[in-house]
């Protein structure tokens, strides 16, 4: 499907711009100390392989550093891994843990940060993928087991910006 | 058209799958690293056995020439037809020397399995490694760091190549210590296609040898290329795969000097590697029986026999090397001024010292796909994208730089053709130029 024109733009200006032979966006430079929770998701829907790796240092319970590496990622892919990575930053782990990526209405701060004015379905699947890795990444942390990635369903052209949208599909 | 050329689309005839089409256009297969397409005459040995003695063979039993009946009479004449042409194909001593294997990553882990290793004792390879000549020395590390119950224990160590990959052997002989055992090498990169030259692996064997350890040689990316002669090199195993020179899937070879052979510990056991058992001890047959468990890929060796023939016979080396050097020059000259800060090349400049390997990388993922999925939706181009199995080394040198998984790889063989790479390289052009507008999945 055609990339939406929100993840054009942010992976436009946010992330290939930011690449080259000797630099790369902060978010996916590898952690300077070592990392204490790490977890691996596969979107792989949409195009790309879009196996990302989260690793993360915790401390007090809270998110203190968090990367992302990307492999064969798509833009959309490299937006929301981006965006969820900022948001989780700093962020105590109880609250990462609270968002469900199954709920759309719950992504909306990862939309805003996408910078709108629509919020695109190809972003929203990969915002899940993305979440889910994080949320695993904070599990790995406290020593618990993975929680099962579900199966998202696969980007189309919705606007999830619309209310109608989610009477619609909820 | 030249005599080379002719002589290429007289091989391309004979390989059934170059002949399909889809959308009205021919494969273009650059995945040769990977695993090479197959001719007729492989196929129609595999065909033969499952037609005409489609028996067990009862396994090698020393000294029997005779079998039961007419199959396995049959079987075992292409089998040890087959092995001694493996034989030939390296310049091993004997047939007997030449074990049967899945692919090479079976033959190393036989050797890592079976040599008698002790606690202090260590293992070198280089920081390029490829997985399975990695992962069972890995392995070997912990079953010693348990014995001696020291998780911290430093059994396998490796030394760095050069700014492009290429092989430093001074670093390389450096590295060497009397503690060294093992001596775990690529023989060529299936990254960027680099070689270790014959003075350098005979200068690396003689110093091995004086410590007292030994040379395992990962040849899956140089038997099929160019000649191997393992006692010109003096190795002491050396690994490779049939499925990477027109053979069939899932068939391989460990080569051993005998005596080493002999000494190493059976690694998969059970029927057909022993000579007797009783209900509390067992004797195992003399190498390569030992190795070679249960009932085997007998079509396999029938098809391996067909696939070294016909590359030693019908292509031979000489055609294969001047192709491949040919085609990856072509393509050199076509990509490397591309490069920019969004994409180059891996490995050395030179397509000389690259074989028939060229691999793109890129920190941008969304670009190395772009690329694979207009090759192949226009232009039926299989190419092959990722870590290549050399994470380690991948890892540790781009990292830092979050640019370690986005690669492409475009690999040769003697049957490919310059309007192929022309293809190839038409697409990677378009892409490369004009990246943000490739972005759509479809």
């Amino acid at each position: 499907m055609a990339v939406s024109n929100e993840v054009r733009r942010y992976y436009a200006e946010r992330i290939f711009a930011q690449m080259g032979r000797d630099r790369a966006p902060a978010n996916f430079l590898p952690l300077e100390e070592p990392a204490s929770g790490r977890a691996a998701v596969e979107g792989c829907l949409g195009g790309g392989k879009n196996i990302t790796e989260f690793t993360l240092v915790g401390s007090d319970d809270t998110v203190r550093d968090l990367r992302v590496s990307c492999g064969l990622c798509n833009p959309a892919m490299y937006a929301a891994a981006d965006i969820v990575v900022d948001w989780a930053r700093g962020r105590p782990m109880d609250e990462v843990l609270a968002v469900d990526p199954a709920d759309v209405r719950a992504l909306a701060p990862f939309f805003e940060a996408l910078g709108g004015p629509a919020w695109p379905d190809d972003a929203r699947e990969k915002f899940q993928y993305a979440l889910a890795g994080v949320q695993n990444a904070v599990r790995d942390h406290r020593g618990e087991p993975a929680a099962p990635v579900p199966e998202f369903d696969g980007p189309s052209h919705r606007d999830w910006s619309d209310p109608d949208e989610y009477e619609n599909d909820l | 058209m030249s005599i080379a050329s002719k002589d290429i689309a007289a091989l391309r005839a004979g390989i059934p799958a170059l002949q399909r089409l889809r959308r009205g256009k021919p494969p273009i297969y650059l995945n040769n690293t990977c695993m090479t397409l197959r001719p007729q005459v492989v196929i129609d040995a595999l065909r033969r056995y499952y037609e005409e003695f489609p028996t067990c063979g009862g396994g090698r039993s020393e000294g029997a020439k005779k079998l039961d009946n007419w199959f396995q009479d049959e079987l075992r004449e292409h089998e040890e037809s087959a092995r001694s042409a493996a034989a030939r194909l390296i310049g091993a001593a004997s047939p007997d020397e030449v074990v049967w294997t899945r692919n090479t990553s079976e033959a190393l882990n036989i050797v890592a399995h079976g040599l008698r290793l002790e606690p202090g004792d260590e293992i070198l390879g280089s920081e390029r490694e490829h997985n399975s000549n990695l992962v069972p020395w890995l392995e070997a590390e912990r079953r010693l760091r348990e014995r001696a119950g020291d998780p911290e224990l430093v059994v396998r160590r490796w030394f760095e190549l050069d700014e492009d990959g290429g092989f430093d052997l001074e670093r390389a002989l450096a590295a060497i210590t009397p503690r060294t055992k093992v001596l775990a090498l690529g023989h060529a990169s299936n990254l960027d296609g680099t070689v270790i030259p014959a003075d350098a692996i005979r200068a690396l064997a003689a110093r091995i040898h004086e410590v007292g350890g030994v040379f395992v040689l990962d040849a899956a990316q140089s038997v099929p290329h160019r000649r191997v002669d393992v006692r010109e090199l003096g190795v002491d195993f050396l690994a490779f795969s049939i499925h990477k020179m027109c053979g069939p899937s899932g068939m391989g070879v460990l080569w051993g000097r005998y005596d080493l052979l002999s000494a190493l510990d059976p690694f998969v056991v059970g029927g057909d590697t022993i000579a007797d058992t009783w209900q509390d001890r067992v004797e195992y047959k003399q190498p390569p029986g030992r190795f070679e468990a249960g009932l085997q890929d007998y079509a396999g060796m029938v098809g391996a026999g067909a696939a070294i023939d016909y590359i030693t016979d019908t292509v031979g080396y000489d055609l294969i090397e001047s192709q491949e050097l040919a085609l990856n020059r072509h393509l050199t000259e076509r990509l490397a001024p591309l490069q920019c800060d969004h994409f180059w090349l891996l490995g050395p400049q030179d397509p000389a010292r690259r074989g028939g390997v060229i691999t793109m990388t890129s920190p941008s993922g969304a670009l190395i796909n772009a690329i694979e999925r207009i090759g192949d939706e226009e232009a039926n181009i299989m190419v092959r994208r990722g870590m290549f199995c050399v994470n380690a080394y991948l890892h540790g040198r781009f990292d830092k730089l979050g640019s370690s998984k986005n690669n492409l790889r475009a690999s040769v063989y003697f049957y490919n053709t310059l309007e192929e790479c022309d293809a190839f390289a038409d697409v990677v052009e378009r892409v490369v130029k004009n990246p943000l507008a490739y972005f759509d999945d479809e």
